[in-house]
């Protein structure tokens, strides 16, 4: 992370900053409208948010604050309400070696649908809260999934997938392994050829952590990552989680949708506090700080 | 791209295939749907089937008899190769011919010799009714005969035995017969009547029919009849002497009757060959007698015989036919065909009045004039390559061994050069046989008639299969040939079977529509089902094309497995109505006994119809699904 002292004032150091960020939000409002309520929901992103390489962001706030909405219209789920209000909504990435800038407002205003896909695709992994791994799929092929969709040769997907089988520590004692179906080594089975209905919680989880990564997205989101485990299950899948963010080749950002203080203050390393609106449903941005820089 | 359109078939077959406690009962739906088309169409064919069992399993089911329709007209040879060639679906012909011939079995050694009246038929490789009878005779061998039961065991014969067939003929010299070996190729076993029949080869049975015709069998042996063509001429020389000639009135007279008299110049003419001396010529007219419109280049051929001439002339003439003299190859000397009548005053002019111009019918003998010392066979070569031989004739006047003879070596041209005699009948023939009008019958030395080609009043003809038989009847009737066939009850069984196509495909469409919309409840229902795996793929990035991909192969795959399905129930309910239980049985009480016949194309409809029934029936629900809103279907799917 560039530090200020090494500029010559704040504002080049801001610039900086903006030119190498992952993401840059400012501007958005979001507005959803639910045909059993006469009002809508809104959602507000007034400041300027922006998530650097290597930033692990925390989004923070109660219930019904509009977190995953806004991680809807950050992670390209759903258009904005209106691209043409938004000031800013960049992407940037590295694509073999170089790095591009994508104007999402751009895109969203053209309704380049098939772009927004692809981008989302290439460049975004998520983790959502109830993992929702492919039930057809093994735990191999749910990881490999996103591999395939971004067209990675065949050898480079078994090491990748390997990797994280072995990273995420998927492995399962030869007496636990309960009839599960998987690839023995020794008196430890690999759980790569487990079907996911087989899996434990935290092993289910672990997965979708490893899907999330595996085709070395930019930006990540994870959502509520307690609400399916106990904080512990969680706790250590984040750190594994972490580690290999830390590790990988590509300066990814990973951004985590949670009510746990405890969490976020353990891992964030921005921290992204929503709170609700008063006069109306929805929730807004009201603080943005950087910590354990 | 490609890549992405292969992972997405690759999930839609891993989902359908190792999720498929949630699809069976789909496949069983559409295997339900399908079902009954199968069976209808299976049910269509085995009735049509039964319809047409007997006139398939029959020969006669696709014979067509025929006759000429047109009065007088027979069925020949040539009338049997057009027809083979130009009618389209005509597999064999057989002209009917039959003949009762003297079968008899060898004598070997001291067998006793048995004879036996036949009725032989016509036959030819490939008749079905024989093949049928497991008797067809073989191609290629036309020495074979087919017999029955009935004559083999009172012939004491069995298959590859040799018989004699005698066939036999009435002519003007009596009974005739002649004989041809066989061998036996196969007994027919006749289940009921038994009868004195065979069946050999239509060639050899022509032979034989040609041979009873008078004709000369070449190929066989067997000689013509004997009687000799009549001979043609196409001049005639009239002698008259002195004023005495033919008048305007005569001239006219053989005008009317179509021939022309001139004076002929012609030293031969003139002299008869040189029999007569020059001198002795002057004082006779010479006519030359042909028929109007005849040439040298273009003769025209008539059998007129010379008397005829001299009785509708008032003068007294001397008429002899005349065909020009042979000479030069290997004939030494002339060779004269003339008849002229022992009694003839025409006589005392000639040379040596005892010259056999004589009425010699017989056909192969020769005078020779003057004598030879040796009296050798003569032997001549004819244009088309056959030898000829005469034998001198046996002369019963010692005047022709001793008749003047003048020293050939001072004969010229204007004398009486050394010639052969023949009648004036013989060099006729002799010349009608090198122009090809007649045949040369070497067993009797006689110039006969050629064969003409057999006719037949009826012949049976057979096409490849019974749906063939109404189009060739329609040919053949255009072609004017009464027609009998099976045409009828084809073409009865030909509406049967369109009628019923009909109605298959009424119910199949309307059961087909019914398919779709069910396939289309249950597909969408499925969907709703699947919209939280359907919003993680689209999280991911598959795009709304992968999705409705996605959903449309999955319910193709459902179509494949519901069509295999049924087509296995098809055939098994095929099997169990076709199956005839033993009699007495229980079931044998109750059972009815379908004809139904699940044909390979029967299936393929119905696969096919499975799978564009569930794929059409996908269509809305994988739009549907590939419009969903991504994170509202994972949101909904944790609660389903």
């Amino acid at each position: 992370m560039p530090s200020l002292n090494s500029h010559n004032s704040p504002r080049d150091y801001q610039i900086h900053i903006h030119m190498n960020a992952v993401l840059e939000v400012e501007g958005l409002e979001q507005r959803l409208s639910d045909s059993e309520r006469p009002e809508q929901f809104v959602v507000r992103v007034p400041d300027r948010l922006v998530v650097m390489p290597g930033d692990f962001v925390a989004i923070l706030g109660p219930s019904g604050c509009g977190k995953t909405t806004l991680l809807t219209v950050l992670g390209l789920l759903r258009a904005p309400t209106d691209a043409t209000s938004i000031k800013t909504f960049r992407l940037r990435v590295q694509e073999d070696g170089a790095n591009r800038e994508i104007d999402l407002a751009h895109l969203w205003r053209r309704r380049a649908q098939s772009s927004i896909e692809g981008i989302r695709r290439r460049f975004i992994g998520f983790a959502l809260q109830s993992g929702e791994l492919l039930p057809a799929l093994t735990v191999r092929e749910n990881i490999e999934a996103p591999l395939r969709l971004n067209g990675w040769a065949s050898r480079l997907r078994t090491s990748r997938v390997d990797h994280l089988i072995s990273a995420f520590g998927l492995k399962r004692a030869r007496q636990e392994s309960n009839g599960v179906f998987g690839k023995p080594n020794g008196d430890i089975y690999d759980l790569g050829m487990a079907r996911v209905n087989k899996l434990s919680g935290g092993e289910y989880q672990r997965v979708s952590l490893a899907r999330s990564i595996a085709h070395e997205p930019q930006l990540i989101f994870v959502d509520e990552p307690t609400a399916a485990l106990n904080r512990e299950l969680a706790r250590g899948a984040l750190q594994e989680f972490r580690n290999l963010l830390d590790s990988g080749r590509t300066s990814s950002a990973a951004i985590m949708i949670t009510h746990d203080e405890q969490l976020a203050e353990e891992f964030a390393t921005l921290i992204v506090r929503m709170a609700p609106l008063k006069n109306e449903p929805g929730g807004s941005v009201v603080d943005i700080s950087r910590v354990n820089p | 791209m490609l890549g992405r359109l292969s992972y997405y078939l690759h999930l839609a077959w891993l989902d359908f295939t190792r999720l498929r406690h949630t699809t069976q009962h789909h496949v069983v739906i559409i295997a339900g749907i399908v079902l009954p088309i199968l069976l209808l169409l299976g049910l269509k064919r085995g009735h049509v089937a039964e319809l047409r069992k007997e006139l398939l399993e029959s020969p006669t089911g696709r014979q067509i008899t025929i006759w000429s329709g047109q009065h007088g007209a027979l069925i020949d040879n040539q009338c049997v190769e057009d027809l083979s060639r130009n009618v389209a679906g005509i597999d064999l012909v057989i002209p009917e011919l039959q003949r009762v011939v003297t079968m008899v079995r060898n004598a070997d050694g001291n067998a006793e010799v048995k004879e036996l009246d036949v009725t032989l038929f016509a036959t030819r490789p490939g008749d079905p009714i024989l093949r049928q009878a497991g008797c067809e005779i073989p191609s290629g061998n036309d020495s074979l005969v087919v017999i029955s039961d009935l004559v083999a065991t009172q012939l004491g014969v069995q298959v590859g035995d040799n018989v004699d067939v005698i066939v036999s003929r009435t002519t003007s010299r009596g009974e005739e017969t002649v004989r041809a070996k066989l061998q036996i190729a196969s007994i027919l076993q006749q289940d009921t009547e038994k009868s004195q029949i065979g069946f050999s080869t239509f060639p050899f049975l022509d032979r034989c029919d040609q041979w009873v015709r008078g004709f000369w069998v070449e190929s066989l042996g067997w000689p013509a009849s004997g009687d000799p063509i009549p001979a043609r001429y196409c001049a005639y020389l009239a002698f008259t002497e002195g004023p005495a000639t033919l008048t305007d009135e005569d001239l006219r007279t053989l005008k009317d009757r179509g021939f022309l008299a001139e004076l002929t110049a012609d030293a031969l003419e003139r002299t008869l060959a040189g029999a007569i001396s020059p001198d002795k010529a002057e004082t006779l007219t010479v006519w030359r007698v042909t028929p109007e419109g005849s040439t040298p280049d273009s003769p025209v051929w008539v059998t007129n015989p010379p008397a005829e001439f001299e009785a509708i002339t008032h003068a007294d003439d001397v008429v002899v036919a005349w065909t020009p003299p042979r000479q030069g190859g290997d004939l030494e000397r002339l060779l004269v065909g003339v008849t002229l009548k022992k009694r003839s005053w025409l006589r005392a002019f000639l040379r040596s009045r005892s010259l056999a111009f004589e009425p010699l019918e017989a056909s192969s003998s020769y005078e020779a004039s003057p004598p030879l010392t040796d009296r050798a066979m003569l032997t001549l070569r004819t244009t088309r390559g056959v030898q000829l031989q005469l034998a001198p004739r046996s002369s019963e006047s010692d005047e022709a061994e001793n008749s003047v003879v003048e020293d050939p070596g001072l004969l010229d041209a204007s004398g009486m050069k050394p010639m052969y005699i023949v009648s004036a009948q013989y060099l006729a023939r002799l010349g009608a046989f090198e122009r090809g009008e007649a045949e040369y019958d070497p067993s009797t030395g006689v110039f006969v008639e050629k064969p003409t080609p057999s006719a037949y009043g009826k012949a049976r003809l057979f096409t490849h299969n019974i749906d063939e038989v109404p189009e060739v009847v329609e040919d053949l009737t255009k072609r004017n040939f009464s027609v009998k066939s099976e045409s009828g009850r084809i073409s009865e069984i030909h509406e049967q079977d369109s009628s019923l196509q009909l109605l298959v495909w009424v119910v199949a469409t309307g059961v087909f529509l019914f398919g779709i919309v069910t396939v289309f409840s249950v597909l969408l229902d499925s969907t709703d089902r699947k919209r939280g795996v359907l919003g993680i793929l689209r999280v991911m990035g598959v795009s709304r094309r992968g999705v409705f991909i996605l959903v449309l192969v999955r319910a193709a795959a459902l179509g494949i497995l519901a069509g295999l399905l049924a087509a296995i129930a098809g055939f098994a309910i095929e099997k169990f109505l076709s199956w005839v239980p033993t009699a007495g049985t229980f079931l044998a009480t109750w059972k009815p006994v379908v004809s139904i016949q699940v044909g390979v194309a029967d299936i393929a409809i119905v696969i096919l119809g499975a799978i564009l029934c569930a794929a059409i029936g996908a269509i809305l629900p994988a739009f549907r699904a590939s419009r969903i809103d991504p994170f509202d279907a994972i949101v909904e799917g944790r609660f389903t």
